[in-house]
């Protein structure tokens, strides 16, 4: 009895000196985690000729020769969703006295994504996030009605009068004269 | 705690981001034109629609070799313009008698007749015409006639009479 006593203490102190002297595992390599976020940015403006990006710009001499012009572009690195940027035309509005000179076309260097039928909004760019920067830019070329012709319709297919011109056609009255001003907007919305 | 820090800064950190589109400032362009005003412009034209300018406004009257006549010569008064608002103007005619140089007379009237009651009438010699707004063109404002007459008892002898013709413009009633 006395030996089997003995031969049970002798295994379990042999088990238990076998854990105390076992191997430490070391991982073959360490390294760390480092975290870093850059911010989305979205900018849009106007080109004038100096910096990009203006929030306003002005344009005279509108009822000139050349019609008037501008340059609107944007940058941005979003990394997911999409934006369409639209541009409302406002009409010619006398400053002076009651007048209006309606708009006759809207034209852009790059292709229009689309024109809301019977509106004045256009929409110039329609972006899908790809992850990278990217940044475009566009002429858009606003066109007053300087003469008018009899069946004449402005940018939302509505027919005008010739005093909605600014030289009417000769026989009829063009707009009174004075200081004239249109506003264009352009906003940024979330692409459907 | 500190799973429940990052989490919280995590989601706020989304919210900022996607209220950035809202809040984006809209870029605006002012276009300005200018329709610059047209000076009124009075037109006068003789009886065939021909313009008479400057030294060429001047009338010749042929009279009759009879006892008495009457002899009548019309010019016609137009407007163009370009005004923000409509304007009163007064055209004022003054016409002498006709002499030769011997200083007979013969004597010359003027009358006028407005071409529409609505937008002139007119004292004495003056036509006083109401300017419409916005561009217009060759817009009648009446018509002068010079009349000359001779009545049987008169005694003019022969040759060249002469006269004076002149219009005056002011601006308002």
């Amino acid at each position: 009895m006395k030996i089997k006593r003995l031969v049970v203490i002798l295994v379990v102190l042999i088990f238990s000196t076998v854990g105390l002297f076992a191997t430490i595992e070391v991982p073959e390599s360490v390294s760390a985690k480092l975290y870093a976020r850059i911010g989305e940015y979205l900018e849009h403006g106007f080109n004038n000729g100096t910096s990009l990006y203006n929030s306003s710009i002005e344009v005279y001499n509108a009822f000139g020769t050349t019609p008037p012009s501008f340059k609107y572009g944007y940058r941005t690195n979003a990394n997911s969703g999409g934006f369409s940027i639209n541009m409302t035309v406002g009409d010619f509005i006398n400053q002076d006295t009651a007048g209006t000179v309606k708009i006759k076309a809207v034209n852009s260097s790059k292709a229009i994504v689309s024109h809301g039928t019977g509106t004045n909004v256009y929409e110039i760019f329609r972006f899908t996030s790809t992850g990278l920067e990217r940044s475009d830019e566009t002429t858009i070329t606003i066109r007053p009605f300087l003469t008018y012709t009899t069946g004449d319709v402005d940018i939302t297919n509505t027919p005008i009068s010739s005093d909605k011109t600014v030289g009417g056609d000769g026989t009829n009255a063009g707009a009174p004269e004075g200081l004239y001003l249109a506003t264009v907007t352009l906003s940024i919305s979330s692409a459907t | 705690m500190k799973k429940l820090f990052y989490l919280i800064s995590l989601l706020l950190l989304c919210f900022t981001l996607s209220a950035v589109e809202n809040t984006l400032p809209k870029a605006t362009v002012r276009l300005y034109g200018q329709i610059e005003p047209v000076e009124t412009k009075i037109i006068v034209k003789n009886e065939v629609g021909e313009e008479l300018e400057g030294p060429n406004l001047a009338l010749d009257f042929d009279f009759p070799a009879t006892s008495e006549w009457t002899v009548t010569r019309k010019l016609y008064f137009y407007y163009s313009s370009h005004l923000a608002s409509s304007a009163t103007g007064k055209l004022t005619f003054s016409v002498s008698n006709l002499e030769n140089e011997g200083q007979n007379t013969l004597p010359t009237t003027v009358s006028l007749v407005p071409a529409s009651t609505f937008s002139t009438y007119v004292d004495g010699t003056s036509f006083i015409t109401s300017f419409l707004s916005g561009y217009q063109e060759e817009v009648e404002i009446g018509e002068l006639i010079l009349r000359v007459q001779k009545n049987a008892s008169d005694v003019f002898p022969s040759g060249t009479y002469t006269g004076s013709f002149s219009i005056n413009y002011t601006d308002g009633p």
